[in-house]
Formats: structure tokens, C-alpha cells, sequence
């Protein structure tokens, strides 16, 4: 069985977020197809919409149901699919290609910024925000009380790249896009 | 569930103070956890209707109070016996007397988290408000480990907090998450308690946060190599317990004196002070002597949980108990009782108190009704003068002293007798038909903190301090009354011809004719058949306080001059009336009776007062004095009549 | 003892028949199929001390007299007595 844990989206009840390994499905974005045990809950009304991530699942209710009544099913059901990973299917793209390793990256840096590492910055006042991805080299701005901060630098690697290279070996390195160049552990200097 | 708002303009609101429960496993640290909350503001006592110690403490966080219990440790909500039941039971409300709590601090340790979070997940499942307390994180990282405790909180959907507990890091953030309860969030799905999509969800929020498993302590494995080596680690095992036993002996009967002495000291000083002798001596050897005989137990008790923290807290009390297990296999007991056995030899008071780490309630009880069997160090008094009657100084069985010999053949069948008794309670006990499965963790060595460790040791000490003393400051009383009552004025005695001034005559005499003297004449049909006369019966009466005072109680009935002629006296000592008249009281029958009798009565009044305490009832007391005294009647009788067989 | 590193169970085929964690000798190497024991609580203990399907149990030694054994299991060791350990099946893993 895949492992698989799910995650309140912030602001969002009726949305859930099942976070799986990287790679686990080689589709993102909206689907054209799932596996046939998720079907049943699209095609019942369990389940409003089922969209794939890098390294997750979101799965939004259908009208009037709770999480605290389906929940389980929709588990179960999720477990079921993603042993079936040849029967996702995107919506949009190339005929079975999958994105790009930068842009897996990106979808995973946005979604690390959204979570924990962006509500660090957050919470001392400073904001992150993501640029762009190339060649595995994740470039932020650092913006608020970030912004020539030299916490700010640990806060970046501590956090981001930790987590970054735990589901995407392919990192190279986070760098920040205001003239300091931050390229991996060794610039800590601690 | 308690009113949901604070009034912060500082109002006199009458709000019921937050109940906060601890849960976890029993290794995971909690304890520390709630010491640290709750400091020297715990409270003890039992669970309704069991012998679980029931933990509860105050928390002060700002202006606010909140209401700390320690539940039982326990691996799973499944219960497997009537102890985790409790915990089963309180937190869904279902215990009388006892408050649903209103938020859970689940206590996890870090180098176990993978089988902990089985744990977490099935007391997420239960609904209730909880926070994750993480502890050991030191010790992860120290062993290769990593883990990223605020990934592990998102992935959780729970607050999260990282707890050194013997260095008090994180203690208070700790009081912060507390102050904040109300707000803790909480996952939006359950998680799955069991089967393979909770070994998935397992291995998802360990894998988000990015948790390294301990690499196996590399200590640990070196010393266990030799301390559960088949043959070093049973040598090593002997070696301690010789050392554990001796300390008892040797450590706590000097201490021991000292708080005698202390309180003999003050007793004179109080006698001095007051006029009427009678009322001085009332005040003196009954009063503060009951106190004294209360205290001087203190540094016996305090020295043993001492020992026992430590090894408790070093971790080698899972070793012990992994070597003893077979052993106490037989008698249906688990190696863990062999601790609490152990430690009745030095007292019965304490070795009762230790069967708390036994997990099972059937195995403590059954502990409990033996350990008293064990020959603990105050029949040691009792032996020698009877055994010094028995057998000459200068007898040799082989090239063995017999009275050596004699002595160890008590020892034994102390011990003997106390399996034994063990395997019985088992036994009856088990009409319920549920055997507890039997499992143990050895956790890694570690160095216990030195503040637990004293939190332990002073708690013991309190709860025995407070519930006993009245038990046997009763007794004390009572007994000093029986046997200094009634009072006999100058006429009186110069009309039975002693006189007035001679103290030593007038106690004899007193005694002689006390109401204890008409108690042992009533009791003589019961024990008369032992070979026992009216001034033995005297002495096993005042036994009822503590054993050593039989010695001292009999020297005086047959009115020595002073302690050190008792031997000789009690030799020459003869049957005063009946069937008997003119032959001699201690023969070897009579002997051989009494040193039975004292080995199996509980004539420990003490121990009554700490078996009640333990099993929150009269009940057990009850029998354990019931069954104890009839045996040791039964077995007295048998040894009485062996022995006049084997010596014509 | 150490064993070499278990890489791919798709790799071997398993063992036809799974024995009990009690029929292992002390350096084995096993991996849990499933707990058959009289009580399903006791079952339900088992898989709360980790012995749940799939999981990697190591035996390390056994006490003086045989028994009880200790296992290591989900990054910690733990003792069992034979009884307990004859619930638990498993499929051992062998080296080479």
C-alpha cells in the first residue's frame, strides 16, 4: 500500500490534501481519468473534484457531505487507485507525458512556501516568494523583514531546502534573487 | 466539560480548572513530563475499586490552574487488563469519581516513534483534544537520528512539541501549548487505527517529517552483552541483588537507629518534664514512641525507592526482570516480582509498595499476600534468641554451624513459603479465565534525572508516612495501655510484697497483672497446644506491633534484670500452672512452634496498614491476616509436634 | 551477527510455509505475516508492540534459562515470553 496521510487545506474545510511519495503518480493538475474505486466517489458525489500533485492528492467534498462521514471511504478509495497508477490520467498536456522535473520543483516549492516554511517567514513578519526553477535551482525573493535579514539565509536552507530535497532529490540548490547568492549548506559558515 | 470563557479582567468566576491527562507509553517519559508540570504538587492514591495508583497533580500557568493526571502507561486502548482498562475508561468518561478529561498531551518517545504513532493514531481516533509531546529528541539526534518536529505537527494536523525532560528544555512552551488549549487544532480525519492503511499512514507522516530512525545505542549493546550474557549477566545480577539487599541492611539499620535514638532521646526529655510518671510514661513510650517506631521506618523506605529509582530509571530493572522471568514463571509470576520479593527482606513494607511496577493486578496481589512470608530483618531479633535456646553455640551439622544453619533454613523456608503463597493467590485468582499476555521493553541504558529520581523517593515516603502512621500509632498506644494497665498504687504493692521503689519489680509485676497478662491467659486454649504459656502469649500480642518488640516484651514478663539476662532467664522459665507446672517452657518443641509462628504470622501491623493502602480496601488486609494467622497456627502445631517426635 | 541488507522482497519468492517467531534462533531475521493468537486483544497488543504485517523482526538473544526471548522490532527491543512469540508468524529472511 502506498503511504499516504492526508492534510487540512488552510482555509479551505472542504478540501483535503493526501500527501504521497514524489513520483508516486507521474500526472498532475486536473485529471481526465482515475483509477476505478475514486470513479465511484466522483460519479456518487462523495467527491466534487479530484486534482494530483507532485507528491499529493487533493480531493474536494461534494455539496452537503463532511469529511467526518466520508473520510474513510474516500481513504480507502485512494488507497485502491494509486495501485493503479497507469489509470490516472491528465486532463491536459502532452499524451502521457508528465511535467518536467523543474516543474514538479516548482509545484513543490509553491506548496512548501504555502505550508510550513512560508508560515516561519510569515510569522516574524517577512514573506517568500517563488521566481522560478531551472536546471534544479530553486530562485525565491525574500520580501518584508526577510529582505536583508541574515536569519533570513538559514531560514532558507533549514527550512526549505530540508524539505525540498526530501521530496524532490533533484535540488540543486535555493538561491535568493536580491544579490545574494545562498547556494547550499556549505554558505551557512556555521 | 468545563464553561469555555476567562474572564481576564481578573473576575471571581467559580471555573472548574482544565483536566488535562497524560497517555503514552510507560517508557516514553511521562512521568517526567508531570513532574516537571505538576513539581511536588502531585497527589496519590488509587482508582476506584483497583490496585492502580492513580496519579494527579496542579499546574500553575499564569493566573490559570490546570488539573494534571498521570494515566497508567500503557502500549495500546485495547485493553488487555483491568489496569489499562482504567485508561480505556477515563478517557471516555466512563470512570467513577474520576473526570473525562478535557485535552489529552500524548507523550511519545522519539526513538520509538515509528511504533508510537500506532499509539497516536488510536488516541486521535478517540475524538478528544490532543497535543504531541515528543521526548528523547536528544537521544535521536545523539544516536544518527533526525526529525523535523514542526513537519511532523502539519503532517499530524496536532500541535507538536519537542520535550527534553531531565534537562527541562522545552518545559516551558510546554506550559505555553497548555495555556492555549482550547485552541489546539485537530485533524480533520481521524486516522486509521489498525491494519495496513495505518502502517501507510505511518509510514506517510514519518516520511514527511523526515524522521531517521536510532541507530541502535551503541552503549547498550556493549553492556548487554555482558549483563544478559547467560553467565556474566547472572553473576553480574547476584552481585547487585547481594549489593541491593546489603545496602538495606546495612545503610538503613544505622539510620534506622539514629531516628530511634532520636526519638528515645526526645521521649526522656518529654519524661523529665513531666510530673506524673504514669502520663510521662504515656506520653513518652507510647505517644513518641509510636511516632518514632512510625519514622524510623523512614530511611528504610526512602532508601529502598531510592535504589529502585535508580534502577528503575538506569534501565536495569528490564534486565533483572528479563533473567528472573523464568524463576518466577513458576510460582505464576512474572520476573518484575522478584524486585518487590526481593526487597521484603529487608521489609515487607516496602517490597509491598514496589509490586507497583507490576503491570498485572492479579500478579501484585498475589505479591502482596506473599511478600509478608518473606523473612524480613525484624524477625531477625526474634530468630536469634530463639534459635540461641534452640541449639547450642558450639552444635555443628557437618562443618556447618548449626545455628548458621538453623538460621538459613528460616531464610529459605521464607522464601519457599512466599512462591509458594504466590503461586496459590495466582492460582485462586484466576476463576476470570484472562491471562495477561506477557511482554517487556528493554529500553536503552540512560541516566535517570536526579530530580524524578528525588520526586520518587520523597513521595514513597509521604504516602507511607501518612497513611500507616495511624495504623501503627494505634497499635503502639493500644498495646502500651494493655500492658501498663491497670495501675496498681504503693499499698497495693507492698500488699502483694514488692516494693514501691524498685522500678524493674514494679514493671514486672505491673505487666504480671496488666489486661494484656488477662488477654494471654484468655488466649491460652488457642495456644496452648503450641506449648505456649500465658507469658509467650503476651509477647506475640505485643509482636502485633513489631516483631522486635517480643524480645523485649518477653525479657520484661519474665522480669531480667536487663536485656542482656533474657537468654538466661527465658532457659530457666517454667510453666507457672496447669498440666505442665514446674517443667520448662522452651523446650525444643515449643521452640521449634514459635519460630514457625513468627516465620508465617503477619504480626506486622505496618503491613496491614501499607496492604490496605496499596489495594485501596480492607479486604485484602484482611485475608492476608486471616490466612497468615491460621496457617502459622496450623504449620506451628506441626513443627511442635515433629519436632517432640523427632527428640522423644 | 550481521546480516546483509534485505533490499527488494518482489525479488525472492517467499517461503511457502511461514513458521512462528518462536521457532527462531537467536540471530534470525524475519519478517511478520500475520498474529494468530486466542484473544483478539492480545492480537490487537501484538500489532501495538509493532508486530504487524510486513514489519522486520530480529531475534537477538535468549534469557539464561531459554526464555523469554528478545526481539527487536520497529527500532526498539522488546521481550517475549515462548508462548506469546508462537502468535506470531513469519516468513524468515535469509541472508545471501
Amino acid at each position: 500500500m502506498v503511504p499516504m496521510h492526508p492534510q487540512a487545506c488552510p482555509g479551505d474545510p472542504d478540501r483535503l490534501r493526501w500527501i504521497i511519495p514524489a513520483g508516486t503518480l507521474s500526472v498532475t493538475g486536473a485529471l481526465a481519468a482515475v483509477p476505478a474505486p475514486l470513479a465511484v466517489l466522483l460519479a456518487d458525489g462523495t467527491l466534487a473534484e479530484v486534482v494530483a500533485e507532485p507528491a499529493a492528492v487533493v480531493t474536494r467534498l461534494g455539496r452537503g457531505r463532511s469529511w467526518s462521514a466520508e473520510g474513510p471511504r474516500v481513504r480507502t478509495a485512494l488507497h485502491g487507485a494509486l495501485d493503479e497508477p497507469t489509470g490516472w490520467i491528465a486532463a491536459h498536456g502532452p499524451q502521457g507525458q508528465g511535467p518536467g522535473p523543474d516543474a514538479l520543483l516548482y509545484a513543490m516549492a509553491q506548496q512548501l512556501l504555502d505550508g510550513a516554511a512560508g508560515q516561519f517567514a510569515r510569522s516574524h513578519g517577512g514573506a517568500i516568494e517563488l521566481l522560478h526553477v531551472r536546471d534544479g535551482v530553486v530562485t525565491v525573493r525574500l520580501g518584508g523583514a526577510c529582505h536583508g535579514c541574515l536569519g533570513a539565509g538559514r531560514t532558507l536552507h533549514q527550512r526549505l531546502e530540508l524539505q525540498l530535497r526530501r521530496r524532490c532529490p533533484g535540488v540543486r540548490a535555493v538561491v535568493a534573487d536580491n544579490g545574494r547568492h545562498h547556494t547550499g549548506p556549505g554558505s551557512l559558515g556555521a | 466539560m468545563s464553561p469555555g470563557c476567562h474572564d481576564g479582567g481578573g473576575g471571581t468566576l467559580a471555573l472548574a480548572a482544565p483536566h488535562i491527562a497524560l497517555v503514552g507509553a510507560p517508557n516514553a517519559g511521562k512521568t517526567s513530563i508531570f513532574n516537571a508540570l505538576t513539581g511536588l504538587r502531585g497527589r496519590t492514591g488509587n482508582y476506584p475499586g483497583v490496585t492502580v495508583s492513580r496519579f494527579v497533580g496542579t499546574c500553575r500557568v499564569g493566573p490559570d490552574r490546570y488539573v494534571i493526571e498521570d494515566l497508567p502507561g500503557t502500549y495500546g486502548l485495547r485493553p488487555v487488563s483491568p489496569d489499562e482498562q482504567i485508561v480505556a475508561d477515563a478517557l471516555d468518561g466512563h470512570l467513577d469519581g474520576v473526570q473525562r478529561p478535557d485535552a489529552l498531551l500524548v507523550v511519545v518517545d522519539a526513538t520509538t516513534l515509528r511504533r508510537s504513532l500506532g499509539f497516536v493514531a488510536q488516541v486521535l481516533a478517540r475524538g478528544l483534544p490532543a497535543g504531541l509531546v515528543v521526548t528523547f529528541t536528544d537521544e535521536l539526534v545523539r544516536r544518527q537520528g533526525a526529525l523535523d518536529v514542526d513537519a511532523l505537527a502539519e503532517a499530524l494536523g496536532v500541535p507538536v512539541l519537542a520535550v527534553v525532560g531531565h534537562r527541562r528544555h522545552g518545559i516551558a512552551p510546554l506550559r505555553e501549548l497548555l495555556a492555549g488549549w482550547r485552541s489546539w487544532p485537530v485533524p480533520v480525519l481521524p486516522p486509521p487505527v489498525d491494519g495496513p492503511e495505518r502502517d501507510a499512514w505511518v509510514d506517510s507522516v514519518l516520511g514527511f517529517a523526515g524522521y531517521r530512525a536510532a541507530e541502535r545505542h551503541r552503549a547498550t549493546q556493549r553492556i548487554d552483552a555482558v549483563l544478559l550474557h547467560p553467565l556474566w549477566g547472572t553473576l553480574v545480577f547476584f552481585a547487585v541483588m547481594v549489593l541491593f539487599f546489603q545496602t538495606l541492611f546495612t545503610l538503613a539499620a544505622p539510620l534506622q537507629d539514629v531516628v530511634a535514638a532520636g526519638f528515645d532521646r526526645l521521649a526522656a526529655v518529654v519524661a523529665g518534664h513531666v510530673g506524673n510518671r504514669w502520663l510521662a510514661s504515656l506520653l513518652g513510650d507510647a505517644l513518641i514512641g509510636g511516632v518514632g517506631s512510625v519514622l524510623a521506618f523512614v530511611p528504610q523506605i526512602m532508601l529502598l525507592f531510592l535504589l529502585l529509582a535508580l534502577l528503575e530509571g538506569v534501565g536495569y530493572m528490564s534486565r533483572a526482570a528479563f533473567l528472573m522471568d523464568r524463576v518466577m514463571a513458576r510460582a505464576g509470576l512474572e520476573g518484575r516480582a522478584f524486585v518487590a520479593l526481593l526487597s521484603s527482606f529487608a521489609c515487607a513494607i516496602p517490597g509491598i509498595m514496589a509490586t507497583r511496577t507490576l503491570p498485572s493486578a492479579r500478579d501484585r496481589l498475589a505479591t502482596m499476600m506473599a511478600a509478608p512470608l518473606i523473612t524480613c530483618s525484624a524477625r531477625l531479633p526474634v530468630y536469634v534468641v530463639l534459635i540461641g535456646l534452640l541449639v547450642d553455640r558450639s552444635g555443628r551439622i557437618g562443618p556447618f554451624g548449626a545455628q548458621g544453619l538453623v538460621m538459613f533454613g528460616m531464610y529459605l523456608f521464607g522464601a519457599v513459603s512466599a512462591m509458594l503463597a504466590a503461586w496459590a493467590f495466582k492460582k485462586l485468582g484466576d476463576h476470570r479465565g484472562r491471562l495477561m499476555p506477557f511482554y517487556l521493553e528493554m529500553p536503552p541504558y540512560r541516566l535517570p534525572s536526579a530530580r524524578s529520581v528525588a520526586i520518587t523517593v520523597w513521595d514513597s515516603a509521604k504516602s507511607f508516612v501518612y497513611k500507616c502512621s495511624t495504623i501503627i500509632v494505634a497499635t503502639t498506644i493500644g498495646l502500651w495501655l494493655l500492658l501498663n494497665l491497670p495501675l496498681h498504687s504503693a499499698a497495693q504493692l507492698q500488699a502483694a510484697g514488692v516494693d514501691p521503689g524498685d522500678r524493674t519489680a514494679v514493671a514486672a509485676y505491673t505487666i504480671d497483672h496488666s489486661y494484656a497478662a488477662g488477654l494471654g491467659r484468655l488466649m491460652a486454649p488457642v495456644f496452648d497446644p503450641l506449648g505456649f504459656d500465658w507469658r509467650i502469649n503476651v509477647g506475640v500480642l505485643s509482636a502485633q506491633a513489631a516483631r522486635e518488640t517480643f524480645v523485649a516484651t518477653l525479657g520484661q514478663v519474665a522480669a531480667a534484670d536487663g536485656p542482656g539476662d533474657s537468654g538466661e532467664a527465658l532457659r530457666g522459665m517454667t510453666y507457672a500452672d496447669g498440666a505442665r507446672a514446674g517443667q520448662r517452657v522452651f523446650t525444643a518443641p515449643t521452640i521449634a512452634a514459635l519460630l514457625v509462628y513468627f516465620a508465617v504470622a503477619l504480626q506486622c501491623m505496618a503491613t496491614i496498614g501499607v496492604i490496605r493502602r496499596e489495594t485501596g480496601t480492607w479486604t485484602w488486609p484482611l485475608v492476608a491476616f486471616g490466612y497468615l494467622t491460621g496457617s502459622a497456627w496450623l504449620l506451628a502445631y506441626l513443627a511442635k509436634t515433629l519436632t517432640g517426635l523427632l527428640t522423644g | 551477527m550481521v546480516g546483509t541488507r534485505f533490499t527488494g522482497r518482489q525479488d525472492r519468492p517467499e517461503r511457502a510455509n511461514d513458521r512462528t517467531l518462536a521457532e527462531l534462533a537467536p540471530g534470525a531475521r524475519a519478517r511478520v505475516v500475520r498474529v494468530v493468537a486466542p484473544e483478539p486483544a492480545t492480537a490487537g497488543r501484538l500489532a501495538d508492540l509493532g508486530f504487524t504485517a510486513g514489519a522486520v523482526v530480529q531475534v537477538l538473544r535468549r534469557a539464561p534459562l531459554r526464555d523469554p526471548v528478545l526481539y527487536r522490532v520497529q527500532d526498539y527491543d522488546i521481550c517475549l515470553r515462548r508462548e506469546q512469540a508462537a502468535w506470531v508468524r513469519v516468513v524468515e529472511e535469509v541472508e545471501g
